[in-house]
């Protein structure tokens, strides 16, 4: 596979909003500038119950194996829903990690804002299926829960990195 | 009958010829297995490309080549997500790996492995706390000192921190801890710095034994209202970076103090307009023989454009500041290298696997070597 396609498979469609945006990451980069370990305490660990199989529904558009789909506008890496998986739930077999980093999306549907944990599944090599980088929100390496050129299996028993969940954490302020 | 005849004479006639041909020529000796070892010291465009496979992302390689006669070299095959680095002296390359003992799971083992670069096999390793940065591997994650004593590798838990290796006592000297900042740019013999989330730069400066004795920050730049892409490139100990809308930020390391120069642009006025910026991953290049700075640019530019490839780079003379010229890669280039010597190449490792070579002294493309690489995340040069 081409790198290209590996790594820079797009959206036609930008829903994320900058300026809301902008308000959430100026606090990230504040806990940041505390200290690294802080962030560990960001209300990041209700992983398990959240890959619970979400049902549709209405007021959540879009395609979860398209690049397309609304809340993965920040995401880099395989989508779990093309690898058994779903938008929210890991394929058979592998350990999502708890600790992962976020991005803000726009749905389309309501025109609210939302907090998206980009969480990895680990433990197998890459799924190679639905590549999609979408870096919308993204931010340099000193912003490191905004950067998702770190591998997030952080907290899996295993560190290998097999696909990415988009997990609704809350609407953004 | 006929056909039958013709064909026994034609047989005949083939068997004699091809009779006549050996009998002129001497049996081929039989060989032996012999074994190619690359000759030191290195030609000075010895290229070495960083490929994390991320198709795979369980181990990696480093595809040793020789970009004048577009020959691959050899192969150092690398841990998972492994960044790489190359001694002073040019005698070792360095990986820090990650191992599972199954492959992809059971026990984790992080090793500093130090290659000879002739041999390219192991000549010893270092065990190395299992807190190793897992990552697109990237420039400024493994480097060692300036003469070539200490190893830094850096941390990601996500707490961050620095192991430093001595690579004469072959252990692990001990570990920084980085606390709120990123990565490792080394300065000098005892000395590196991180780029911090407050916008700050911190110094620590280490003894012999690679123990801290000292630590320093100093303002650097407002992270609310620019994005700093922590892929630098640095001419000696001064590091040039950019924000993701080309304002050059340079940094001079060589005195007790950083002392932040002044900043200038990639873009004039009319090219910012026109949506010209940076992107790329490792985006920029530096020849320190030409005194130039090489640069990935794109137009109509996004925010999240800011890692993507591009065909064309833009050469600046570092004194001047000026665009002196534009090189166009036949194929999206992602991550480049200049190398050091008086008779540059500029290395362009391609979002196809492929590698990109330009002659900098015209700043004309001189060849390519496609299909090299699965997943080049960097091209390590002399």
């Amino acid at each position: 596979m081409k790198l290209l396609d590996l790594l820079f498979e797009r959206s036609t469609r930008r829903v994320a909003d900058t300026t809301s945006r902008r308000k959430l990451l100026s606090r990230m980069g504040s806990l940041m500038v505390a200290g690294a370990a802080l962030p560990l305490l960001l209300p990041l660990d209700r992983t398990s119950k959240a890959l619970a199989a979400e049902p549709a529904q209405a007021g959540d558009p879009g395609d979860p194996n398209s690049c397309d789909y609304w809340r993965y506008c920040s995401i880099d890496g395989f989508l779990c829903s093309c690898c058994g998986g779903s938008a929210t739930s890991c394929p058979p077999g592998t350990e999502a990690s708890q600790v992962s980093w976020i991005g803000t999306c726009r749905n389309p549907a309501d025109g609210k804002d939302y907090i998206i944990s980009y969480n990895d599944c680990c433990g197998k090599q890459s799924c190679a299926q639905c590549a999609c980088t979408r870096n919308d929100s993204e931010e340099p390496a000193y912003r490191p829960f905004n950067n998702n050129d770190v591998n997030w299996c952080l907290a899996a028993k295993s560190h290998i990195y097999h696909c990415t969940v988009s997990v609704i954490r809350g609407v953004a302020i | 009958m006929r056909t039958n005849r013709i064909s026994v004479q034609s047989a005949l006639g083939l068997s004699l010829l091809v009779l006549g041909l050996n009998s002129a020529r001497a049996d081929l000796p039989a060989g032996t297995v012999g074994q190619t070892v690359l000759p030191f010291p290195p030609e000075a465009h010895r290229a070495f490309i960083i490929d994390v496979e991320f198709d795979s992302f369980v181990v990696g390689r480093v595809t040793v080549v020789d970009p004048d006669q577009k020959r691959v070299l050899g192969m150092v095959p690398t841990g998972f997500a492994a960044p790489s680095t190359l001694s002073h002296d040019r005698k070792t390359l360095y990986s820090a790996d990650i191992w599972y003992s199954r492959g992809t799971r059971g026990t984790r083992t992080d090793v500093l492995t130090a290659w000879d670069s002739s041999t390219l096999s192991p000549a010893w390793e270092v065990p190395l706390p299992n807190k190793r940065a897992e990552s697109l591997t990237q420039r400024y994650s493994l480097n060692a000192s300036g003469d070539d004593k200490f190893i830094y590798v850096y941390n990601f838990t996500p707490s961050t921190s620095v192991t430093v290796v001595d690579t004469q006592a072959k252990a692990v000297a001990g570990e920084i801890a980085i606390p709120g900042c990123v990565l490792n740019y080394p300065i000098g013999n005892r000395r590196f710095a991180s780029l911090c989330g407050d916008g700050s730069l911190q110094v620590v400066t280490l003894n012999d034994e690679g123990k801290e004795t000292a630590r320093s920050r100093t303002p650097f730049f407002d992270p609310n209202a620019e994005k700093l892409v922590e892929r630098a490139i640095n001419v000696g100990e001064t590091y040039y970076f950019t924000t993701t809308l080309g304002t050059v930020r340079p940094v001079d390391f060589s005195g007790d103090a950083p002392k932040i120069l002044p900043s200038w642009s990639l873009v004039s006025d009319e090219e910012k307009k026109a949506g010209w910026a940076p992107g790329g991953w490792q985006l920029m290049a530096a020849s320190p023989k030409l005194d130039r700075l090489y640069v990935l640019m794109h137009d109509a530019h996004e925010p999240m454009k800011w890692e993507d490839p591009s065909t064309l780079i833009w050469a600046f003379d570092l004194k001047t500041h000026k665009k002196i010229a534009t090189l166009e890669a036949p194929v999206p280039v992602w991550s480049m290298q200049a190398t050091g010597d008086d008779k540059p190449l500029l290395l362009g490792v391609d979002v196809e696997g492929g590698l990109q070579i330009f002659d900098l002294k015209t700043n004309k493309l001189s060849g390519s070597m496609p299909k090299v690489a699965k997943t080049a995340t960097q091209v390590m040069s002399y």
